[in-house]
């Protein structure tokens, strides 16, 4: 800002506030009074127009006119208030999010065959997009897949459905398998290579370290005949995964005899 | 002639919220008292946009069916409802010098109000704010704007710069070179 405009901008404050006239501000600034004097006669000039008011018979007939026009448009009454529109929304949201978060809870459990056997593989699906260790939750899946089988180990059809959520958590394992993570996962899990050499494919033994208890054949259901599970999907390296004990509820005990003839 | 000192220069209106909340569930009545208590801000602010008294009234009027129309849009509390009515006035005010090709000669209107005065202050008054009307159309609508509402509506510079969507300085900057450029104006009117 110039002088000048410092000048101005006082008188002009001056003026607004009442502290001082045009003639008083002038008087200060006499250097300045010549280009002063018209710029704060102007200012002075405008606020005459505060002089103005519209006629009371406009006024009436606007009125009038706004009337028939308000009554002609009535505006829809809202059934509630924005307030209460703000609070029934904001407490839907809690319901929701209470029947997501209980439901997700709920689904934890669910088996194959249920109806929030979805949910849960959908939340894993988050659960292992969102994990900073992949290897450990697809382990951790896995367990959940042979908890699964166990469970259902009386309904083929729902074994079945176990059995490949298990073989598509080992082909993720499998891919993630490679030196760089083995050397991460190696503190945490040992591998014991099995012969791969024999004619007969391997029998589906679970990646991890599973305590298999036999039952009585008698007792156990049949094994559905599993549909068409390429010899490529069964691990060509069948470790026995060790989970230390750092890691709970890992050693699932396996009620099923083996799969495969 | 002295300014008329009941002219309100405050932009909150008692109970304010209170009648917009009515008007926007559908309260005529409620906003008939909006409209009672903002339009002659809302015309005076008019009044100095165009130099067509008639259509400063029927700009005027337009402003409130407008509002009427649009209540939605406002939101109580985010700025006073005097605020949002010179903001549709000034809308209003660009749509008509789009549209109108001209207008009537200021000496044909007659809506110059006068309390107390003699013939002879009304007829000095009449000439003044006259050509003050005229020289404001010399301006910027920017340049009007912030004249307009700093001196005749009264408005802060606060208020003014968030109406304008401006900072603070920038409207105060905006004034003087209005202020400048008005009275350059006036002075050539007063020497021809």
């Amino acid at each position: 800002m110039t002088d000048f405009e410092l000048i101005l901008e006082e008188c002009l404050d001056d003026l607004e506030q009442g502290v001082s006239n045009v003639d008083e501000c002038l008087a200060r600034h006499p250097n300045h009074a010549p280009q002063l004097r018209p710029i704060l006669l102007t200012a002075a000039r405008l606020e005459q127009g505060r002089a103005v008011q519209p006629s009371a018979a406009f006024k009436a007939r606007a009125r009038v006119k706004l009337t028939q026009h308000m009554q002609a448009h009535p505006r829809k009454r809202a059934w509630f208030s924005f307030t209460w529109g703000r609070l029934v929304t904001n407490l839907a949201t809690i319901v929701l999010t209470l029947l997501v978060v209980t439901g997700t809870a709920y689904a934890q459990g669910a088996l194959p065959g249920d109806t929030l056997y979805d949910w849960k593989l959908g939340t894993e699906r988050v659960w292992r997009a969102i994990t900073p260790d992949p290897v450990r939750t697809d382990i951790a899946i896995a367990n959940r897949r042979i908890d699964e089988m166990n469970a259902v180990a009386d309904d083929p059809l729902r074994t079945a459905e176990a059995w490949r959520g298990y073989q598509e958590v080992l082909t993720r394992l499998q891919a993630e398998l490679d030196p760089e993570t083995l050397k991460q996962i190696l503190p945490v899990i040992e591998i014991e290579p099995q012969p791969t050499e024999s004619s007969e494919p391997p029998s589906p033994t679970p990646l991890l370290n599973a305590t298999v208890t036999p039952q009585p054949e008698s007792t156990v259901a049949p094994l559905p005949t599993l549909p068409n599970i390429p010899a490529t999907s069964i691990p060509r390296i069948i470790p026995t995964v060790r989970i230390q004990p750092t890691i709970p509820n890992i050693i699932p005990t396996i009620k099923v005899p083996p799969l495969l003839p | 002639m002295k300014a008329n000192q009941t002219a309100r220069t405050d932009s909150s209106l008692p109970d304010e919220a209170g009648l917009v909340r009515q008007a926007k569930s559908g309260d005529s009545e409620a906003f008939a008292e909006l409209y009672d208590a903002c339009v002659e801000r809302v015309y005076r602010y008019v009044y100095f946009r165009v130099t067509d008294d008639i259509a400063a009234e029927d700009l005027t009027s337009q402003v409130f069916l407008k509002a009427w129309e649009n209540l939605d849009r406002y939101q109580v509390g985010s700025s006073p409802i005097l605020a949002w009515f010179y903001t549709i006035a000034r809308n209003l005010v660009i749509d008509f010098y789009r549209t109108q090709k001209g207008s009537v000669p200021l000496d044909e209107v007659n809506a110059l109000p006068a309390k107390e005065q003699s013939p002879a202050e009304e007829v000095e008054l009449r000439f003044s704010l006259q050509a003050m009307r005229d020289g404001l159309q010399a301006l910027t609508d920017d340049q009007q704007q912030v004249l307009i509402l700093k001196y005749i509506a009264g408005l802060p510079n606060q208020n003014i710069a968030k109406l304008m969507n401006k900072r603070e300085g920038a409207v105060r900057a905006l004034q003087m070179r209005a202020l400048q450029t008005l009275s350059r104006y006036m002075e050539e009117k007063e020497m021809t």
